[in-house]
């Protein structure tokens, strides 16, 4: 079975670093950015199964990710992460064409469940 | 003041009180995630170790430091949201003027950092001792530093400091970029003359005059003390 590759975006570094460190730990193919600009040039470059992405972020913030990532690869899986008072603007990303949300604190194993599912619902497109 | 006035001082003193708490509530919740997903990470390295890989002791060390780092960023958020929420406790207050910019600069980084704007600290090293309301200068120094921020385009970059005359402070909060004045800024500005006059001070230069960069605010060392202008607030 191969590997599910993962982008994970937050502004902040040391959750980045973490989560992805975590995620790499139970053998998924993790990578992460800090900004949404990143996620995107990063997600030109790279094959990735899902995106995982910071509701709230300076700049680009979640919702005008999954925007313009479905614009481009609507194949591609996202999940808006969201933290207190931003479920509006997670349900407003689901509207978009996000596959789901994750309310932060982060509880490792699901978030890995609703990555495998969000993964499972369509193949991703090698590009 | 009238009515409306001190309805809108009320209501607009509120929501900064507001919005600063809810802004530190935010910072300090990103704090608690990054320890959560830290102890986490802790615990799959414990978990991970075996006979045959034992645990890397130096990681855990590493990882524990990171924990320390957040906890004394979690420290640093409660302290200056807990000065600042005391800062309303007496109406006059002697105060140290540095500490209550710099707290300001403090709460408003958030802000900052959301709308992509460097928030540059020139104020003194020195203390410099006030008699004023605390809750008030600072929301009146927030006014400028928010509506600098709103306006920033291409430079981004926002100056705050202050000097000291015999008179009084002068307060600078200076944009690189021009500051908007339309309407809504213009409503602002008269709030924040209205809140300047409760501190027996005067917005010396406004967003209205060229450059159209800068907030100038003169405060007296004591309320009602003299003012560096007796000239109506401009724009």
């Amino acid at each position: 079975m191969c590997a599910l590759r993962v982008l994970f975006v937050d502004d902040e570094e040391e959750l980045v670093s973490a989560v992805v460190e975590r995620l790499q730990l139970r053998g998924i193919e993790a990578q992460g950015a800090t900004t949404g600009s990143d996620a995107l040039n990063l997600i030109e470059e790279t094959t990735y199964d899902v995106i995982a992405v910071d509701v709230k972020m300076p700049g680009l913030g979640g919702l005008e990710v999954v925007q313009r990532v479905k614009e481009r690869h609507p194949e591609l899986q996202m999940i808006l992460l969201s933290g207190h008072g931003s479920r509006d603007d997670a349900e407003e990303g689901r509207r978009l064409g996000a596959f789901d949300y994750v309310e932060k604190p982060i509880n490792i194993d699901i978030f890995i469940n609703i990555l495998r599912k969000a993964a499972g619902s369509v193949k991703s497109v090698t590009r | 003041m009238s009515g409306s006035q001190s309805r809108r001082k009320r209501n607009e003193s509120l929501a900064f009180f507001g919005t600063m708490i809810a802004g530190q509530s935010h910072e300090l919740t990103n704090v608690l995630n990054i320890i959560s997903e830290l102890a986490g990470l802790q615990h799959d390295l414990l978990k991970a170790g075996d006979d045959d890989r034992p645990v890397d002791l130096s990681r855990l060390q590493e990882v524990a430091s990171r924990i320390k780092n957040q906890v004394d960023r979690g420290e640093t958020i409660i302290r200056n949201t807990n000065q600042f929420a005391h800062s309303v406790d007496l109406p006059v207050a002697v105060f140290d003027l540095k500490e209550a910019i710099d707290r300001v600069l403090f709460l408003a980084e958030r802000s900052a950092r959301l709308a992509q704007v460097e928030l540059i600290s020139r104020v003194p090293e020195e203390s410099m001792a006030l008699e004023n309301n605390p809750f008030s200068l600072q929301q009146a120094v927030f006014i400028c530093i928010d509506l600098a921020l709103r306006s920033a385009t291409d430079e981004r970059r926002v100056t705050v400091g202050y000097s000291l005359g015999e008179d009084g402070a002068e307060i600078r909060i200076v944009s690189a970029d021009t500051v908007s004045h339309d309407d809504p800024v213009t409503d602002k500005l008269g709030f924040l003359g209205l809140l300047l006059a409760d501190l027996g001070g005067v917005l010396v230069k406004g967003p209205g005059e060229e450059p159209h960069n800068a907030f100038v605010l003169h405060l007296p060392l004591h309320p009602g003390g003299s003012s560096a202008s007796d000239e109506p607030v401009r724009g």
